[in-house]
């Protein structure tokens, strides 16, 4: 078995859960008007990933001649930065479709457990290895959207197409996001230390996103967006 | 916990198995042959590792 498809039973394991709380919140009855708390919960995803790779790729190229996965984890993080860029800019322009203002967006502060989530991250890659984010992209790319799941959604609750914009892109790119991340995966010298650190990084975001989606539907019924619309 | 557990046993004696759980021999391999530190962050993180982990499922993800 490939380091990567190793990496993904892991996961597996544990994203039952973590699916459960993500369908819960497709299907939930007033989907449109928490749909803008999802987008902020995108958006504050989408805002540090080029950062975590900017620091990833700087404290693996700090060790990459003694370290042959940390040269391939600079690597990796030098090609993908650039396709990350600006795609946390979409995200806003999605909310502004539906009447939230950037101001809004920023003036707003995000949850513990969404810090948490980006959080862990400079832990992992500035004090134990900074393979420890490929760990934590399995689980956020692992799983591109399904353009037809997006269909489907729009239908049902008749939101505008233009605030899925992202999305959609999202199923596009994402597929390919995933497959070279898991090219690179596998192309690493990894010991068994490494694909510790990959699956712990990667069962403590399964955790945490869960945990996001779950306060996303909240008590159910009664919740609602927190922005003025 | 013991060190001669398993780490199925572990997993169920805190609760993140259900006892008893009704694994498939190829999940019950993998769980077991899981590292201690990997054992431990399951725990730590309180993951859940219900039987329906066995259902294979595609969602849409952040």
């Amino acid at each position: 078995m490939s380091h990567s498809a190793r990496l993904r039973a892991k996961i597996e394991l544990v994203a039952p859960g973590m699916h459960r709380a993500i369908e819960a919140f497709w299907a939930h009855p007033r989907m449109p008007e928490i749909f803008p708390e999802f987008l902020y919960t995108t958006y504050c995803v989408g805002r540090t990933t080029v950062p975590l790779l900017e620091t990833a790729l700087s404290a693996a190229n700090a060790r990459r001649d003694a370290d042959p996965v940390a040269a391939c984890v600079a690597d990796y993080c030098a090609r993908h930065i650039p396709e990350e860029r600006h795609h946390d800019e979409g995200v806003l322009a999605d909310l502004g479709v539906l009447g939230v203002s950037r101001e809004a967006v920023m003036r707003r502060i995000p949850s513990p457990t969404m810090a948490a989530l980006s959080g862990a991250q400079y832990y992992w890659v500035l004090n134990v290895h900074p393979v420890a984010l490929l760990g934590y992209l399995e689980v956020l790319e692992g799983e591109p959207p399904l353009a037809e799941k997006l269909e489907e959604v729009i239908q049902r609750t008749e939101l505008p197409r233009k605030a899925f914009r992202t999305y959609f892109q999202h199923a596009d790119v994402d597929r390919r996001h995933r497959d070279e991340l898991r090219a690179a995966i596998d192309r690493m010298p990894l010991s068994k230390e490494h694909e510790n650190i990959l699956a712990i990084s990667a069962f403590q975001t399964v955790e945490l996103v869960r945990r996001i989606f779950e306060g996303l539907v909240g008590d159910g019924m009664n919740k609602k967006t927190r922005f003025e619309i | 916990m013991s060190m001669d557990m398993t780490n199925v046993q572990k997993l169920q004696a805190a609760n993140i198995l259900p006892t008893p759980s009704r694994l498939s021999p190829s999940d019950e391999e993998l769980i077991n042959n899981l590292d201690p530190d990997e054992v431990n962050a399951l725990v730590d993180v309180k993951a859940q590792l219900g039987d329906d982990f066995i259902q294979r499922n595609t969602s849409l993800i952040l």
